[in-house]
C-alpha cells in the first residue's frame, strides 16, 4: 500500500507541476534568460526619457552557433535593457536547436502551432513567403532608408518578382569556394602558386611524390562532391555552376553541359594517379576538418571556412603551415563560380540568398521588429554590443574608423545578435582573433573578390521551385543519378564510355520537362 | 485501465486524423486551419513515390537490410542471453552484462564515426589486419558489396547486449526445480537447454519476433544515413533515406506522410500475417 | 551442492568464458576510446592519429567547458532526473494497469481494444499532429510534456501483458474467493510476482526518459526545462551533417574532446544504476506460491 500512496503522490505532483508549467509558458517575462534570472525589463535601465508607450514585446528564435557557450545572464540583461532603451522593444529569445535540420523542424512546428515567433533566421524564405507566413516589409522599410542602404544590392536577394521585400538578407553575392594550397609546401618544393589547371596538376603530383606530410600520409587533394563543381567546373564549362544553355536555347542544370564530362575525365585521371584522396567522397565534414588540422592536406578544394576556421589549430602542430588561395583557370576560363544570392538551386547545395532574417506575418508590430534590426545593422557599435555587452565592459574600440575592436571578455553566446551576415562581418573585426585566416577572408573582403570567379547567368533570378517540383515530380531521382553516377565516373567504378547512357537516364527521369520549365522561368524573369 | 485508454484516445487517435495530410498538399509549417483548407490531391504523392526510378531498388534495399538483421541480428541477443545464463560466477555475469549495454548508449553519430575510422582503407584497423595477413585493403564503406554487411554488423554490435535484457528477465522466470529434476534424470547441459530453457522463453521470443517483423520497412534510418554515401546508394539507400533527401530538397511534408502511411500499411499486414501464422503454430501471439 | 563437472562441461565453460571476455572487449574498447578522447587535448589527439588508447597527458578542459557554471547542464540534469523518476513511475503505473486489464480473458471487447491499441503503434501520422495534440491539451512547454504524450509504449505494454497472462489463474481466484478486490489482487499479488518483468520494463522506460531528447526539443521552449540530452545533443550533432553550413554563422565546431565529454556525461549515470536494479531479478519466485 505504501507503494500506491507514493505513486499517487507522484501523480499529484505531476499534475501540479504540469499546471504550473502551463502557466509559466514561453511568454512569461522572467523566462528566456539562461539560469532563470529575475530579469524584467525594468532592471538596470536608467532611461534618459521615460518611454512614452508600453514597450513592445517580441520574440527572437535564436539558433546558437556550433560552439555555443551560454552568455552570463547579467550581461544578457544589460544587452536586453540597452535594446529596450534604444528602440522601446523588449526582445526575448527562445533557444533553438543548433543542427539545421532540427532547427527547421522546430521552426515549422512552432509556426504550425501558432506560437509567437517574431524574428527568426531561415534558409528558405521563399517557401515561407509563398505560404503566407511572412510579413511584407516593403512599406515599413521605406521608413528606414539607412537599413536598405547598408545592404545595397544584396537586398535583391529578399525580393519577390513583384519587387516586394520579405526579409533582411544574411548574404549577398560571394565567392565561397577557393582552392586552398599549402604555401609552405610550395616553398619547400620551389614551386609557384599554380595559375592554371595544368600547373595545379603538376603541383599535386609534386605533393604526392615528395610526401611532405611524412609516412605516406600526404593527401595531395581533398574535396567533397558538393563543393567540387563550384571550385573547379568553370575551367571546363562556359558558365561554371550556372545554368547551361543548350544549342537549341533550352536552359538546364549545369551538369548537362558537355564540358562537365571533361571535368569528370580529368578528375578520374587524378583519382587513378592517387592525387585525390580515395575516401574523399565518403568523409563527413568533421573528418575533413581533422585531416586539414593534422597537416595532411596539400590542396583543399572546399568551402572556404573548412580551412579558414582551422588553420590556427594546424599551426599549433606545424607552425610554418599556411594556406593561400590559388585562382585557377582552364580552357574555358576561371575555375570558380560566384555563389550568387539567388540562382537555380538544383545541384547546388547552398544558395546563400535564401537565408535571411524574416518577420512573422503574425507579428503584432512589424515596425518595432524592423526598429530592432535597424538598431544593430546600421550601427557597428550596436552590433558589437549585441554580441559582447556594453561598450567599455565587454569590448572597446581599438580603431573605430577601421572597425577594429578589442574583446575584453571570452567568447559569448551571441544570443541577442540578430545581425549576423556579410554586411556586419565585413565591417568590424576583433583586434586579435582566434581565427585570423577567417577574419582576413571576410573582413579583408576576399569573400567579395569577384575577379576570382565567374558569375552565373542565372544569378539574381528567384525561381518558383514549387512549380518545378509539381511539373517534374522526380527531381530527387535526377539529383541522385547525378550524384551517384558522377562519383562513379570519377572513381572509375563506371567507365566514361557510358556517359551517354547516363545522360539518357537523366532524361528518362524528367530532365526534358525540367529544362522546359527552367527556360520558361528564366525568360519570364529576364523580360 | 481507464487512464491508459484515455491516453490513447487523446494522444494517438485524434492525431491520426492528421493522416489526411498524405492526401493533400501541405507544407511543413501549416497549422490546423491550413491543413483543413489545403488542396486535396488524392493519391498523387503515392504515385509520385511509386513512379520513381528508384522505387523498387529502395524497397528492395530496405527489405534486404531488414531481413539480414532478422536472420543474423534477431537470434544474437537470444544466444547471448543463453550463454550468459550459463555463467555461475555472479560478479563476472554482472560485469559482462553492464559492459554489453555500452554500445547501445553510444550515440549513433559516435558509432558511425568509429566505424568509418575502423573501415578506412587508409590506415583503419580492419584493413591493417587484412594487410598484415597479406591481403589487399578493402574499401568497405565505398563498396556496394560490403556496405550492407557493415550496416548489419554495426546494428548487431549495438543491440546485442541491450536486446538480451528482455530474454534474461524471461530466463529468471523458469523455475529452478525444473532444472534440478532434469539433472537428476541425467540430462546434460545441452539437453537442459533444448528441453527446458528454450521452451521456457519461447513465448517472449515469439512476441519479439512478431514485433521485429513489423519493423521490416524501417531498417534503421539514422544508422544508414550516417554510414551511407552516394557510392553505395545502390545497395544502401532505403525508403527512409530516400524520403529524407526528398524532404530536405523539396520541403515535401505531405510526401513523407504519404510514404509513412504506405510503410504502416505494409507493416500492419505483415504483423497480422505473422501473428496468424504464429497462432497456428501454437505459440504466444499479440492477440 | 557440488556436482562433479564432466570434462566436456569444463571445456564448454572455457569457451563460454573466453567468448564472453572477447565480446566484452569488443563492446568496451570503443567506449573506452571515447573516454580517452574526452581527456586529451586537441593537439595531442591530432598528432597521435585520432584513435588513441591511452592519454599521454590528461587534459580536463573539455569537462570544464561542459560543466562550467554558466552552462545549463546542472539544471538540465535536475530536469532529466526528475522526469526519469516521476515519468517512469507514471509509465509503470498506467502501463501495468492497462496490461493487467488486457490480460484478463474475460474482458469484453478484449481483442478489439488490443487491436485498436496496437494499431496506433503502427500508424504514425507524423510530427505535426502529435505536436498539435500536445499544444491543444495545454502541455506545451511544461513538465507534463515529458510524461503524458508518451505515457504508454504499446510494445512494452504487450510484453507486460503476456507476462501477466503466464501467472496461473488459480492464484487470483484464490485471492478473490478470500474477498480481495481486483485492485488488491493487482497490487498485492500480480505485481510482486512480475517483479523481473516490471523491473525490466521499468528500466526500459527509465532509459528512454534519460536518453530522450526529441520530445524535449520539440515540446519545450523555455531553456529552464531542457533535459540534459537536448543540451548535450546540441554539442554533439553540430558538425554531423555533410556540408549544411549553419544558418547562424561559421564558427569552428566543438572539439572532439568536448563531444566525447558530453557523451560521457550523459551516459555514465544511467549505467551506474543498473547494478542496483539487478537485485530484483530473483530466480524462482514463482515456485513457492502455487503450491502454497
Amino acid at each position: 500500500m505504501k507503494k500506491t500512496k507514493r505513486v499517487l503522490a507522484c501523480l499529484t505532483a505531476v499534475l501540479l507541476l504540469g499546471m504550473a508549467g502551463c502557466g509559466g509558458g514561453s511568454n512569461a517575462p522572467s523566462e528566456g534568460t539562461v539560469g532563470g534570472g529575475t530579469g524584467s525589463a525594468g532592471s538596470g535601465v536608467t532611461a534618459t526619457e521615460a518611454p512614452s508607450e508600453e514597450p513592445v514585446k517580441l520574440i527572437y528564435f535564436f539558433q546558437p552557433p556550433a560552439n555555443y557557450q551560454p552568455t552570463d545572464s547579467a550581461v544578457l540583461q544589460k544587452i536586453r535593457a540597452r535594446i529596450l532603451e534604444d528602440t522601446n522593444v523588449d526582445v526575448e529569445f527562445i533557444l533553438a536547436p543548433i543542427d539545421n535540420t532540427e532547427y527547421n523542424n522546430k521552426l515549422n512546428l512552432m509556426l504550425a502551432g501558432g506560437e509567437q515567433l517574431d524574428i527568426f533566421l531561415t534558409n528558405g524564405w521563399e517557401d515561407l513567403q509563398r505560404n503566407g507566413v511572412l510579413a511584407d516589409l516593403t512599406d515599413v522599410l521605406k521608413e528606414y532608408p539607412e537599413l536598405t542602404d547598408v545592404f545595397g544590392n544584396a537586398m535583391e536577394a529578399m525580393k519577390t518578382n513583384d519587387n516586394k521585400i520579405w526579409g533582411i538578407p544574411r548574404n549577398g553575392d560571394a565567392v565561397h569556394y577557393p582552392v586552398w594550397i599549402r604555401k609552405d609546401w610550395l616553398d619547400e618544393l620551389g614551386l609557384e602558386v599554380p595559375k592554371t589547371i595544368d600547373e595545379f596538376e603538376t603541383v599535386l603530383k609534386a605533393f604526392k611524390e615528395n610526401d611532405l606530410a611524412g609516412n605516406g600520409k600526404t593527401i595531395p587533394m581533398l574535396t567533397s562532391f558538393e563543393n567540387l563543381p563550384h571550385c573547379l567546373l568553370g575551367a571546363y564549362t562556359e558558365n561554371g555552376t550556372g545554368v547551361y544553355t543548350s544549342p537549341d536555347g533550352l536552359m538546364m542544370p549545369f551538369f548537362m553541359d558537355p564540358g562537365y564530362k571533361d571535368m569528370l575525365t580529368e578528375l578520374n585521371d587524378w583519382y587513378k594517379d592517387g592525387l585525390i584522396d580515395k575516401e574523399t567522397f565518403i568523409y563527413k565534414d568533421n573528418q575533413r576538418i581533422d585531416l586539414i588540422k593534422q597537416g595532411r592536406v596539400g590542396a583543399a578544394v572546399l568551402w572556404f571556412s573548412r580551412v579558414s576556421l582551422n588553420e590556427q589549430e594546424l599551426k599549433k602542430l606545424v607552425p610554418e603551415a599556411e594556406y593561400v588561395i590559388a585562382s585557377l583557370e582552364g580552357p574555358k576560363g576561371k575555375a570558380e563560380t560566384v555563389n550568387a544570392y539567388a540562382r537555380f538551386p538544383i545541384g547546388i547545395s547552398t544558395a546563400p540568398g535564401t537565408t535571411g532574417y524574416v518577420i512573422s506575418g503574425k507579428c503584432k508590430d512589424v515596425d518595432a521588429a524592423i526598429r530592432v534590426l535597424n538598431w544593430g545593422f546600421t550601427n557597428t557599435g550596436n552590433y558589437i554590443t549585441s554580441r559582447y555587452g556594453i561598450e567599455g565592459e565587454g569590448w572597446q574600440w581599438a580603431d573605430k574608423d577601421a572597425g577594429v575592436f578589442d574583446l575584453l571578455v571570452p567568447q559569448t553566446g551571441d544570443e541577442y545578435c540578430m545581425y549576423k551576415g556579410l554586411v556586419t562581418e565585413m565591417a568590424v573585426r576583433e583586434s586579435i582573433s582566434p581565427n585570423e585566416k577567417h577574419v582576413e577572408y571576410i573582413y579583408g573582403k576576399e569573400i567579395v573578390n569577384f575577379d576570382r570567379a565567374k558569375y552565373p547567368p542565372d544569378g539574381g533570378i528567384h525561381f518558383d521551385m514549387k512549380t518545378i517540383y509539381d511539373t517534374v515530380p522526380n527531381v530527387s531521382d535526377i539529383l541522385r543519378i547525378y550524384q551517384e553516377e558522377s562519383i562513379k565516373f570519377i572513381t572509375g567504378a563506371r567507365p566514361l564510355s557510358e556517359y551517354d547512357a547516363y545522360i539518357e537516364s537523366l532524361k528518362k527521369s524528367g530532365m526534358d520537362q525540367l529544362a522546359l520549365e527552367v527556360t520558361k522561368q528564366v525568360e519570364a524573369a529576364t523580360k | 485501465m481507464v487512464p491508459g485508454l484515455l491516453f490513447f484516445i487523446i494522444y494517438k487517435y485524434i492525431p491520426m486524423l492528421g493522416i489526411v495530410v498524405a492526401f493533400k498538399d501541405v507544407a511543413p509549417f501549416d497549422g490546423v486551419a491550413e491543413i483543413i483548407s489545403a488542396p486535396w490531391v488524392g493519391f498523387r504523392h503515392f504515385q509520385n513515390f511509386f513512379s520513381s526510378v528508384f522505387f523498387w531498388e529502395v524497397l528492395h534495399n530496405t527489405v534486404v537490410i531488414s531481413l539480414l538483421y532478422l536472420v543474423l541480428g534477431f537470434p544474437a541477443p537470444i544466444i547471448f542471453a543463453l550463454v550468459i545464463n550459463e555463467v555461475t560466477h555472479l560478479r563476472f555475469k554482472k560485469v559482462i552484462q553492464t559492459i554489453s549495454y555500452l554500445p547501445h548508449f553510444l550515440s549513433m553519430v559516435v558509432v558511425a564515426g568509429m566505424v568509418t575510422n575502423l573501415c578506412s582503407p587508409n590506415g583503419g584497423l580492419i584493413n591493417a589486419i587484412i594487410e598484415f595477413f597479406g591481403g589487399e585493403p578493402v574499401f568497405f564503406l565505398g563498396s556496394n558489396q560490403h556496405i550492407r554487411g557493415v550496416i548489419t554488423l554495426t546494428a548487431i554490435w549495438q543491440e546485442i547486449g541491450w536486446g538480451s535484457i528482455i530474454y534474461l528477465a524471461a530466463l529468471t522466470g523458469i523455475s529452478a526445480e525444473l532444472y534440478e529434476a532434469a539433472t537428476v534424470d541425467g540430462a546434460g547441459r545441452w539437453k537442459r537447454l533444448i528441453h527446458i530453457t528454450l521452451p521456457g522463453i519461447m513465448p517472449i521470443i515469439s512476441i519479439m519476433f512478431i514485433l521485429q517483423i513489423g519493423k521490416v520497412l524501417d531498417a534503421g534510418f539514422e544508422r544508414v544515413l550516417l554510414l551511407y554515401n552516394p557510392s553505395v546508394y545502390q545497395n544502401a539507400d532505403i525508403i527512409d533515406t530516400f524520403v529524407y533527401r526528398k524532404g530536405i530538397n523539396e520541403l515535401q511534408y505531405s510526401f513523407s506522410t504519404a510514404v509513412g502511411l504506405f510503410k504502416s500499411v505494409i507493416a500492419f499486414v505483415l504483423i497480422t500475417g505473422t501473428n496468424w501464422v504464429t497462432k497456428k503454430l501454437g505459440q504466444e501471439t499479440l492477440w | 551442492m557440488k556436482r562433479k563437472r564432466a570434462v566436456s562441461e569444463r571445456i564448454a565453460d572455457f569457451f563460454i568464458y573466453a567468448g564472453l571476455i572477447s565480446l566484452a572487449l569488443i563492446f568496451l574498447i570503443p567506449f573506452w576510446m571515447v573516454l580517452v578522447t574526452s581527456v586529451v587535448s586537441e593537439s595531442e589527439r591530432l598528432s597521435r592519429g585520432l584513435l588513441i588508447m591511452y592519454p599521454r597527458k590528461l587534459d580536463f578542459s573539455a569537462y570544464q567547458t561542459i560543466l562550467s557554471k554558466n552552462s545549463q547542464i546542472v539544471s538540465a540534469y535536475g530536469i532529466t532526473l526528475m522526469r526519469t523518476v516521476v515519468g517512469t513511475a507514471c509509465n509503470l503505473l498506467v502501463t501495468s494497469m492497462l496490461a493487467y486489464g488486457l490480460s484478463k480473458k474475460t474482458l469484453p471487447f478484449r481483442k478489439t481494444i488490443t487491436l485498436g491499441i496496437f494499431f496506433t503503434s503502427i500508424f504514425n501520422p507524423g510530427l505535426i499532429p502529435a505536436f498539435l495534440a500536445v499544444k491543444y491539451t495545454g502541455l506545451y512547454d511544461s513538465f507534463g510534456a515529458f510524461i503524458v504524450p508518451n505515457l504508454v509504449v504499446v510494445w512494452w505494454m504487450l510484453i507486460l501483458r503476456n507476462f501477466f497472462m503466464q501467472i496461473p489463474d488459480e492464484l487470483e481466484e484464490a485471492a478473490l474467493i478470500d474477498g480481495a478486490s481486483p485492485v488488491t489482487v493487482l497490487f498485492k499479488i500480480i505485481l510482486p510476482l512480475s517483479l523481473p518483468s516490471l523491473t525490466t520494463i521499468g528500466m526500459f522506460y527509465a532509459v528512454w526518459h534519460w536518453n530522450s531528447w526529441f520530445d524535449g526539443m520539440i515540446y519545450i521552449s523555455s531553456s529552464k526545462l531542457f533535459p540534459v540530452q537536448v543540451v548535450l545533443k546540441n554539442i554533439i550533432s553540430a558538425s554531423m551533417v555533410e556540408n549544411l553550413d549553419l544558418l547562424a554563422g561559421s564558427v569552428p565546431p566543438p572539439l572532439e574532446a568536448v563531444k566525447s565529454a558530453a557523451i560521457m556525461v550523459s551516459t555514465l549515470p544511467i549505467l551506474a544504476v543498473y547494478p542496483f536494479v539487478q537485485k530484483y531479478f530473483v530466480k524462482g519466485i514463482m515456485v513457492g506460491s502455487v503450491k502454497g
